[in-house]
């Protein structure tokens, strides 16, 4: 296999302790890869540390260790490396109202990122093009129109196609239809879909939603307390969930089909600045009450680290995910299809 | 019961007026759930505060609201605080706003409280009682909001809207500001209190699938008007109206592999709320429209089992209709 | 996939210079600003035309003294018998070039400080911040005077004082306001874009601070403005200039107040009244023309 578009090992990323708290460990060795033409969900709660992945992944968070490779070349900060990089790599944030400069018409918008980075030549068509090719057509229509003029899906649009103005060749898009309504979403993910049918772009979608996943992605990765707990094919991790946190988030992903049942784990959202040790999941972890009351021997939860290893074609960050296989198909797991099986 | 809506109607005062709802009915009663869906501009928000009152002036609220047998539309501003106080209450979405930053949490109930029943005793047990209901523990008490999660605080929230025990809750958007696991929490915890209380709940969400797991029933709501209304599971698995099947595919379910890398959204923009226009409001962005449905006269028919659809497809014989040929799913 | 040409819910023209410039006639406030600016402005040029210097000599002058207003002399006259109308006239013209350039050259200084501090978060900002801090307490009337003093009276040492004392808070104005649009989304995005520092605070924060800085501009003309007037009465001006500020100190030091020659005071005093008042209207009127928004809804 030819080298992935961007890989990332053993990456760190530690926040300074603020105001007698501990320093915060937002990414704490973390692993993924993201081969061309690939989209990937990082799918995760918030606090797991996926957004501050996303901005070292665009270099505008200075990872405290571990390395960053794209296209084979290690991520360097220093200035001329770092902004050749940040042309290749794009970056799509939650809200498009607040990501465009208020006093910036579209065509401004557009042209920004091809002026920042001297391609002043075809400007024009440069911006007509990037703006169809996000579905705003006749692009015209819309070089003067202020973002507060356009509807949330066109600014969204609008966001996209500033992105496609510098011809990237992989997007990194930060939770990019959870402020959207419900039938602009389905839009926004079709076009990430079509454009990386039509221009061949990775993409790196970041998400808590595993119906996202499940619509765009042809792999997920689950994140928890700033490492990766599961990661394989969608259908793979989706529909055979292995780690008790995978599931317990499948639990909570609504579903029309069922009445609404109460969530696996209790707890509120983990703390950065106290990543337990031993296995980052076991407070919480529902699996481990229920082996311990089996009597199964679970101390190792405590005492020692797990680390991601295969099982059946993904990856999974738990002892006992394969002794689990028999459960798998009952109690809170989704209704898995038997097509896939 | 608790509540009737009948032909309610919304129009904010403007130079082009903007009827932000328009004719509304439902009905509710104590222990129900309805869920309300639409897109931003749909007027479900309008729609629920409007049945207290809760709109800036330039709004003209027309039809009925009968709340217990009463009509709010024309109740006198005494008697409408007095219901907003004990008869109905109101969960908003931004939890980190609407609590004061320098009160502690217990302070912040007990104010709400006591604004009602100035005599009420043994108040603090009470409020200890409603934190433990809604799975906080009762030390919390003492805590400030900053201390508090957003979770927490959307908690704190609910359990201020149960002080005055109201027998009706409306809650706008609640857990659209929380995260996935939280979230769960929250909808699981409002459906026990109204299934254990035999209060009433409306509740407000964009996302049809949140709506379909906490309610019974469904409205939801397109251009101010109810497109559709019925049970909540049938409403979703076979929608009667284009419109709900648009938005119940927007969120897949995981497993269907008619969603795989197949995200369905939903083109064009709502209409501008300021015109009257004939025919059915959704036509322009219809993926079945009609050659009638721009002209013809839209209203909520009858679509089943307790079910009701404005769309054109359910008068005709083809059981299956619009929606069921948008939404097929293979197997 | 169809796209989403479809017909937004709002059409609205892009406001271009033209339809800037209508939604501000259609202003009262900013019509009663922009008037009285221009008719200041006009009478400030012309008067060279219609002041002779033998009118502002008191030598060569040959009006009654301090004669209350008649049909020759519409505003009276003053001590020497000069005529008050042609003092008016002729003081518009310090006063609003004193006011203006200390003006630009306090909103200069304030605003690259202020986005410098507000940019570089790290030492550079708290030292900039620190100075800044030194000159807003440092009190501003005595400061003005000592500098007058040391670079002797004339216009630029008032002009000099006025900017030093007044581009402290202009700063730190600024520096808020940069704060404010940096922590936005925007500013990342365009970081992500490949933005060097420079172009985030010139390309980005720039435009967003602009109305404030009209603002902070209309407020500091009116104040160096007063501050003109003030150093001028207290004697720290040109002393063989006229200007409304050192015909209110000749009304002054002459006890004209006693005297009950009200129409030496009032008309300077109503001048400087009147310009504040024009440049306040028009920069909150410029302020919301500015913004695209509010252009738009009008």
């Amino acid at each position: 296999m030819s080298t992935p578009l961007l890989e990332v090992q053993d990456l760190r990323v530690t926040f300074p302790a603020r105001r007698r708290r501990p320093p915060a460990r937002a990414v704490d060795g973390l692993d993924l890869t993201v081969q061309r033409g690939e989209i990937v969900a990082l799918v995760g709660e918030s606090g797991c540390g996926k957004s501050t992945l996303a901005r070292v992944l665009v270099g505008l968070v200075k990872p405290t260790g571990g390395a960053v490779r794209y296209d084979g070349q290690p991520l360097s900060h220093r200035s001329a490396a770092l902004k050749a990089h940040r042309r290749a790599v794009q970056l799509i944030l939650q809200d498009p109202y607040s990501a465009l400069n208020p006093r910036q018409t579209v065509y401004d918008a557009v042209a920004e990122g091809p002026r920042l980075h001297h391609l002043r030549s075809d400007l024009r068509d440069r911006v007509s093009e990037s703006l169809s090719r996000a579905g705003l057509r006749p692009p015209e229509q819309f070089f003067g129109r202020y973002p507060f003029e356009l509807s949330g899906g066109q600014q969204q649009r609008v966001v996209i196609a500033s992105a496609l103005a510098l011809q990237p060749s992989m997007l990194v898009a930060d939770e990019p239809v959870a402020s959207l309504d419900a039938s602009v979403r389905g839009e926004i993910l079709a076009l990430i879909l079509r454009l990386r049918e039509e221009l061949g772009l990775s993409a790196l979608v970041i998400s808590h939603d595993l119906g996202l996943a499940w619509n765009i992605a042809d792999r997920v990765a689950v994140m928890y307390l700033g490492r990766i707990v599961e990661q394989g094919k969608v259908e793979d991790v989706l529909q055979h969930p292995r780690h008790p946190y995978t599931r317990a988030l499948l639990a909570v992903s609504p579903d029309a089909d069922r009445e609404a049942v109460p969530p696996l784990i209790a707890g509120e959202p983990p703390d950065p600045t106290a990543i337990p040790g031993g296995c980052r999941f076991h407070p919480r972890c529902p699996l481990r009450e229920e082996l311990a009351a089996r009597g199964v021997d679970v101390s190792s939860c405590q005492t020692s680290d797990v680390a991601l290893a295969p099982v059946d074609g993904v990856e999974v960050a738990c002892r006992f995910a394969d002794a689990r296989a028999v459960q798998t198909a009952s109690s809170a797991t989704p209704p898995a299809q038997t097509s896939s099986g | 019961m608790l509540l009737e809506v009948n032909d309610l109607s919304v129009t904010y005062a403007a130079a082009r007026p903007v009827h932000a709802v328009r004719g509304v009915s439902f009905t509710l009663d104590g222990g129900q759930t309805l869920g309300v869906a639409g897109e931003s501009g749909s007027g479900k928000t309008t729609m629920a505060l409007a049945l207290l009152r809760l709109l800036p002036s330039a709004a003209r609220i027309e039809g009925s609201v009968r709340f217990q047998g009463e009509e709010l539309t024309t109740a006198k501003w005494g008697r409408m605080r007095a219901v907003r106080w004990d008869g109905a209450s109101v969960v908003f979405q931004g939890a980190m706003g609407a609590l004061n930053p320098v009160r502690t949490v217990g302070w912040q109930i007990r104010e709400a409280i006591v604004q009602h029943d100035r005599g009420a005793k043994g108040i603090r047990g009470r409020i200890e009682e409603l934190l433990e209901s809604v799975g906080l523990p009762a030390r919390r008490y003492e805590a400030y909001p900053h201390e508090l999660s957003g979770g927490q605080r959307q908690r704190v929230m609910i359990a201020m809207a149960l002080a005055c025990r109201p027998d009706l809750i409306i809650a706008d958007e609640p857990t659209t500001a929380l995260d996935v696991i939280v979230q769960g929490q929250v909808l699981a915890l409002l459906g026990e209190l109204v299934r254990e209380s035999g209060i009433g709940m409306i509740m407000i969400s964009h996302d049809l699938s949140v709506l379909a797991e906490t309610c019974a029933s469904l409205a939801v709501m397109y251009a101010g008007e109810v497109v559709e209304h019925g049970p909540s599971r049938e409403l979703v698995r076979e929608p009667r109206h284009p419109y709900t099947a648009a938005l119940a595919a927007a969120f897949p379910k995981i497993g269907d592999p008619a969603s795989r890398l197949a995200p369905a959204g939903l083109g064009g923009d709502p209409p501008d709320a300021s015109l009257v226009l004939p025919g059915c409001p959704f036509a322009p962005r219809c993926p079945v429209v009609m050659d009638e449905c721009t002209s013809a006269e839209i209203e909520l028919w009858n679509a089943g089992l307790e079910r009701r659809s404005a769309c054109l497809r359910v008068l005709g014989d083809a059981p299956e209709t619009a929606a069921g040929t948008v939404t097929e799913r293979s197997g | 996939m169809s796209a989403t040409s479809a017909p937004l819910a709002h059409v609205t023209s892009v406001p271009g210079r033209s339809s800037r410039l209508r939604a501000l006639v259609r202003m009262p406030g900013a019509v009663a600003g922009i008037a009285i600016l221009v008719i200041v402005a006009a009478v400030a040029i012309g008067a060279p035309l219609f002041v002779h210097s033998y009118d502002l000599d008191v030598t060569k002058v040959n009006g009654p003294l301090l004669h209350a207003p008649t049909g020759a002399y519409p505003l009276g006259t003053d001590q020497s018998g000069r005529s008050e109308l042609l003092l008016l006239a002729w003081g518009s013209r310090p006063s609003l070039l004193i006011g203006i350039i200390a003006t630009a050259l306090t909103m200069v200084l304030g605003t690259v400080i202020g986005l410098l501090a507000g940019h570089y978060q790290g030492i550079v900002g708290r030292l900039l911040m620190t100075v800044t801090d030194w000159f807003i307490v440092l009190p501003s009337l005595p400061l003005a005077i000592a500098l007058s003093a040391v670079m002797g009276e004339g216009d630029t040492s008032i002009t000099i004082a006025i900017a030093v004392t007044s581009w402290a808070s202009t700063a730190r104005l600024l520096r808020a306001q940069t704060l404010a649009v940096e922590a936005r989304p925007f500013i990342e995005r365009a970081k992500a874009l490949g933005a060097s520092n420079t172009q985030i605070m010139v390309r980005q924060v720039l435009p967003n601070v602009v109305p404030l800085i009209l603002v902070s501009a209309t407020l500091t003309v009116a104040g160096a403005i007063l501050d003109q007037a003030t150093l001028t009465f207290l004697g720290l001006g040109n002393p063989t200039e006229v200007s409304w500020g050192s015909m209110l100190n000749t009304a002054f030091a002459n006890g004209d107040i006693t005297a009950g020659a009200w129409w030496t005071l009032v008309p300077p005093g109503l001048a400087i009244l009147v310009v504040v008042l024009g440049f306040s209207l028009t920069g909150r009127a410029v302020e919301r023309v500015l913004n695209p928004r509010l252009a738009v809804e009008r």
